[in-house]
């Protein structure tokens, strides 16, 4: 099997606040390994995977069995920074493999600022042709790993003779059926896990091509080494924090801030106790998530804002989604009885942790699911 | 037909093709007959190079399994 991945692998956020900068690289480091036990053979640089520092990518390379690709990410002196094709040897067959980011004014300014000037994005077109030509010959089957959007994988695969597929990124489509760009395919896996594609080449002179993908869901055993390394993992992320990443609940007789607003509203937390809202953090401990800062930015309240549940002080009385994740700020409210930033919270409100991804139909049910929670 | 077609072809085939003994008509039936015997044995061979071409492929389907944007999710997100 050959395994590859189209880059944004190793992260989500254009910045990363300081206070998670230790444990995304923790995280980064984690994926590393388990794609290392994978046997992946090739990852794409997607612009995203550079927010972690070029240094460290580097050096995160350098420990890999696979290589990070990138054939027209350059240096100062116009040299490859990574790896430029690898070609892997398969039934037979050599498969060449090679990986291109986008060159659009908005990526390659995006790469500038971000490496703060080490690096710079050539033209993939002239980098694709460049790699083709070298490997006329040498390769039975090439793939172009791509991170530049569906539009211009479709310009690289119309103006590029000789790749058979382009696994493409970063603008996150599924395609459970490949584009035909004449005899060229296109292909890209959704985003944040949640797909695995797989395409069947049969190597006659047709090449024909079976495409599945395959959605990743609790039906996919586990597999128990890598549980053990993710284990490890949180278990190093709990000591950053001072915590354990034992499934503890948050201890009961904490007094949650939204105490304040009992007094006035007792109704309304009555009510909000009642909610999936007040269980949030609960579900996180659960699965040994509670210092994940992408599951807490939505499970506490002000994740990460002034007065708000930081991942330094970790507080208690600050888990799940209080009053302040949809009204605003209360403090004024409180000392001076001013008006609510937000009394009657909008759908766009919602939205920010109610994503596409993670709730399909939201918007489409909004009315539905307000009812759960109105109070 | 045929069977009557090829006892006259049969009758002059110590004959060269070409030889004026040959009766005309019976020269036209020897080219025409070997023509589609030509014809059928391509026909025959172009269906067994692929039979014979796939059976080498056996073995020769590569699996691609590839992923894109990840973005640092270790499970589903959703």
């Amino acid at each position: 099997m050959v395994i590859v991945d189209s880059g944004d692998l190793l992260n989500e956020d254009e910045e990363i606040p300081d206070s998670v900068q230790q444990t995304t690289q923790l995280k980064a480091e984690l994926i590393a390994q388990i794609y290392n036990k994978i046997g992946v053979d090739a990852v794409n640089v997607g612009e995203l995977d550079l927010v972690l520092g070029l240094d460290f990518l580097k050096g995160l390379a350098k420990k890999q069995n696979f290589p990070f690709v990138s054939a027209n990410l350059v240096d100062a002196k116009d040299q490859p920074i990574f790896k430029r094709y690898v070609i892997k040897k398969i039934n037979g067959k050599n498969v060449g493999i090679f990986g291109v980011i986008g060159d659009t004014s908005e990526m390659t300014a995006k790469v500038s600022e971000i490496t703060k000037g080490a690096a710079s994005v050539q033209d993939p077109l002239k980098a694709a042709e460049s790699i083709v030509k070298e490997l006329a010959g040498k390769v039975d089957y090439m793939i172009a790993l791509t991170h530049q959007g569906t539009n211009r994988d479709w310009v690289i695969a119309r103006r590029v003779a000789g790749i058979d597929l382009v696994v493409g990124g970063h603008d996150k489509q599924k395609t459970k059926e490949p584009f035909e760009a004449g005899k060229t395919l296109i292909v890209q896996a959704g985003e944040k896990n949640q797909y695995q594609g797989m395409l069947e080449v049969t190597m006659d002179g047709t090449k024909t091509a079976h495409n599945t993908l395959l959605p990743y869901g609790d039906d996919i055993p586990s597999d128990a080494a890598v549980k053990k390394m993710i284990s490890d993992y949180n278990d190093k992320v709990a000591q950053i924090y001072g915590g354990s990443s034992e499934s503890k609940q948050a201890p009961a007789n904490v007094a949650l801030r939204l105490t304040a607003c009992e007094p006035c509203h007792a109704d309304q937390v009555k009510k909000w106790q009642t909610t999936d809202h007040a269980k949030a953090y609960d579900t996180l401990v659960k699965k040994s998530h509670q210092f994940d800062p992408k599951c807490l930015a939505c499970h506490t309240t002000r994740f990460e804002q002034p007065e708000g549940f930081s991942m330094k002080a970790q507080q208690p009385e600050l888990v799940n989604i209080q009053c302040e994740s949809c009204h605003g700020f209360a403090k004024e409210h409180l000392t001076d009885m001013k008006p609510l930033p937000t009394p009657k919270p909008a759908v766009a409100l919602c939205i920010k942790c109610h994503t596409a991804d993670r709730c399909p139909n939201f918007e489409r049910d909004y009315e539905k699911v307000l009812a759960k929670i109105k109070h | 037909m045929i069977p009557a077609a090829l006892r006259e072809i049969r009758k002059y085939g110590d004959l060269d093709w070409f030889s004026a003994q040959m009766p005309q008509e019976v020269r036209m039936k020897k080219i025409f007959y070997f023509t589609l015997l030509l014809f059928c044995a391509a026909i025959l061979m172009s269906i067994g190079i692929p039979m014979n071409s796939s059976r080498a492929a056996e073995g020769t389907t590569i699996t691609i399994a590839y992923s894109s944007n990840m973005m640092g999710y270790l499970e589903p997100c959703g």
